[in-house]
């Protein structure tokens, strides 16, 4: 039993080797014949490629967002904006309404001056709340707030790396130094990171920021908020966030109109465009691999026809049908695997290329696409098309009757 | 399949070379169906033939002696009668066991040589080696080439060798299973005559070694080297002379 499993391992084996031989004797007439199976390998491999590095760099672009919290804002056209606009005071009716959520801040921006090496500079002025709040982003020197600065209406502020460039000299520990914004002081407890480069997506406003605690709202004189920042946790973001809604309209009326959005709710619709994309290039695939493997399948018919000789020697000196099957077969099947092969060459190829020069300017970063799934689908496509496509040739191959075959000249 | 090829029958532990029949044919009948329309190539064709024998099969064209050839070789079924192969009943035999006899029972040697293009001498001879699933076949093969006399001509391809080289390299590959019977079918129609005389020496070499060969052709040049000869006419067995031979064994 060992011996003849031995012994089919061993035939197979050969049976690859010499379709190798067949093949490389006639390289030209078998790289035409895989062409239609490389374009469309490649292709795909390409289109997948790029397709998976633009979602990692999105995802990499929306990481310094927090998962967990979502961003409540009145709608921009309703009945009457004048009652729905969100005030500093909902913030504590909306924590009280939905107890769940850990906490409920007011988000406004306000542009402010300071004064530069003697000059005027308008820079934004965000609030947030202690911890880490929406903006996720990571911090180079000091820390957040702390929740006693932020119920002290402390003075005290986090900035930006573009603001820390812009206010103080390049390579200072500004930490514990002062900045001077509207005519009053704030102490710098931190400095966040030099932000991912974020391509065309990056937007040129707000690069130049610097967050406050956001219980100095009505210290600036405002009694509207531009919105309310709801914190929970990432399982139920978009949840609360809608819970948050509810309660806004319990205190504005039904009529008053809002809107919630959150990182988690616009990861979802990148992740369901990308799987219409995968859905769409899985078609093209289908196609494009339907006609390399149409191809393959013609060349194959008028070689087994070419070959017709052959097959009566072989069979002649003892060769069954299996033997004649399995040669063709796996002359299929290498020549697939060669042609898969050259595909996903050609098609990384094609890929790096469209991402090194493309997406890097779209997206900034070049976050490289994952190699397992790319290469596993061209494996198995192009087993496939051989096994689909190689089947029906090999097998009238294996047919042929030995002494028509050896009267065929 | 194995030492024992260049070795005397006696030595293999085979009975005498009379009384053991290889090849048993009584009353085979082949019948073509062409649409509706029934040709008899064989109408009731009976012989025997011996172990070690060297048998001439002739016959004009249209005979059937092609129709024979293939189904002692085969590599055809009989329409009906009865043929034994080596003590084998192969008429009611599928397609795989068919390909197994052909194997390992039989040797073909074809008048166009009949070589794998772009495949060495070696890989030629190898080829039923390969089928049978022996690891030893290179070794083998190089050796049968040796016996046929082209020990130096391994790797080449059959289009770097002559035409009697070829059709050594054929006979070898027809002896490489150490075959029941050695069939060749008009073995020397591609050759020039000096060619054919070394061909026809190469066979008489291999009869005295205690192979047995049966020879298809309608040359009587070539059948005067077997020691019986069986005349076929319109299907039918017409005469069946032993002791033909006109040379020395």
């Amino acid at each position: 039993m060992t011996e003849s499993g031995n012994s089919v391992v061993h035939k197979t084996a050969e049976f690859l080797r010499q379709a190798i031989e067949t093949l490389w004797n006639n390289r030209f007439r078998s790289l035409l014949t895989m062409l239609g199976l490389i374009i469309g390998v490649g292709s795909v491999i390409a289109i997948l490629a790029v397709g998976d590095a633009t979602n990692r760099s999105v995802q990499n672009l929306l990481s310094q967002y927090s998962q967990a919290s979502s961003f409540v804002v009145a709608k921009q056209t309703q009945p009457d904006f004048q009652n729905a606009a969100i005030r500093y005071t909902d913030a504590r009716a909306v924590a009280k309404a939905v107890p769940q959520v850990k906490a409920v801040i007011p988000i406004m921006v306000i542009p402010m001056t300071t004064t530069v090496r003697h000059r005027t500079k308008t820079i934004t002025v965000i609030t947030a709340g202690a911890g880490v709040g929406f903006d996720a982003s990571a911090l180079e020197a000091g820390r957040r707030f702390t929740p006693l600065e932020v119920a002290a209406h402390r003075h005290v502020c986090i900035l930006s790396y573009d603001a820390r460039n812009t206010i103080f000299s390049p390579g200072a520990a500004v930490t514990g130094s002062s900045v001077r914004l509207n005519g009053s002081y704030y102490t710098v407890v931190g400095v966040q990171a030099k932000p991912l480069n974020a391509g065309l997506l990056q937007s040129d406003s707000g690069s130049e920021t610097v967050t406050v605690p956001y219980t100095l709202i009505p210290e600036f004189g405002y009694s509207y908020v531009a919105g309310l920042s709801i914190v929970s946790d990432p399982e139920h973001v978009t949840q609360d966030g809608n819970a948050a809604i509810d309660a806004l309209k319990k205190i504005h009326g039904q009529r008053s109109q809002y809107q919630e959005r959150d990182i988690k709710t616009l990861n979802e619709g990148i992740a369901k465009v990308f799987t219409v994309l995968t859905g769409v290039i899985g078609v093209i695939a289908g196609i494009s691999l339907l006609v390399g493997g149409v191809g393959i399948m013609n060349i194959m018919l008028v070689s087994v026809t070419e070959r017709t000789r052959e097959i009566g020697i072989r069979k002649a000196v003892g060769a069954a049908r299996t033997d004649i099957l399995l040669q063709f077969l796996s002359e299929a099947l290498v020549m697939c695997l060669a042609g898969g092969l050259i595909g996903l060459c050609g098609g990384v190829g094609l890929a790096e290329l469209v991402i090194h020069t493309l997406i890097i300017k779209l997206t900034g970063t070049v976050v490289a696409f994952s190699w397992a799934p790319i290469v596993t689908i061209a494996v198995v496509f192009s087993a496939g098309v051989a096994l689909v496509f190689g089947t029906y040739p090999a097998v009238r191959a294996s047919y042929l009757d030995p002494i028509e075959c050896l009267r065929f000249e | 399949m194995s030492e024992t090829l260049a070795q005397p029958l006696s030595a293999r532990g085979i009975p005498s070379v009379q009384e053991r029949a290889v090849i048993d044919i009584t009353d085979m009948t082949k019948v073509y169906e062409l649409g509706d329309i029934k040709v008899p190539a064989l109408r009731g064709v009976s012989f025997r033939i011996a172990a070690g024998d060297y048998v001439a099969i002739m016959g004009p064209s249209g005979s059937g002696k092609s129709t024979l050839m293939n189904i002692i070789g085969c590599l055809d079924q009989p329409t009906s009668g009865i043929y034994r192969l080596d003590g084998i009943d192969v008429a009611n035999l599928d397609d795989r066991e068919l390909a197994a006899i052909r194997l390992s029972k039989l040797g073909f040697v074809f008048q166009g040589f009949n070589l794998l293009a772009r495949t060495t001498a070696l890989r030629n001879v190898a080829l039923p080696l390969f089928y049978a699933g022996d690891r030893d076949r290179d070794k083998k093969a190089q050796r049968v080439l040796e016996k046929v006399g082209l020990g130096d001509r391994v790797q080449h391809r059959p289009n770097e060798l002559s035409g009697g080289q070829q059709q050594r390299v054929a006979i070898a590959r027809a002896l490489v299973n150490d075959p029941a019977v050695l069939l060749a079918d008009e073995p020397t129609g591609n050759l020039d005559s000096a060619t054919a005389e070394d061909i026809m020496a190469l066979f008489a070499d291999l009869n005295s070694e205690g192979h047995t060969i049966i020879i298809v052709t309608h040359d009587d040049d070539v059948a005067s080297h077997a020691r019986r000869i069986i005349r076929l006419r319109d299907g039918l067995v017409i005469s069946d002379e032993s002791g033909a031979r006109n040379r020395p064994l």
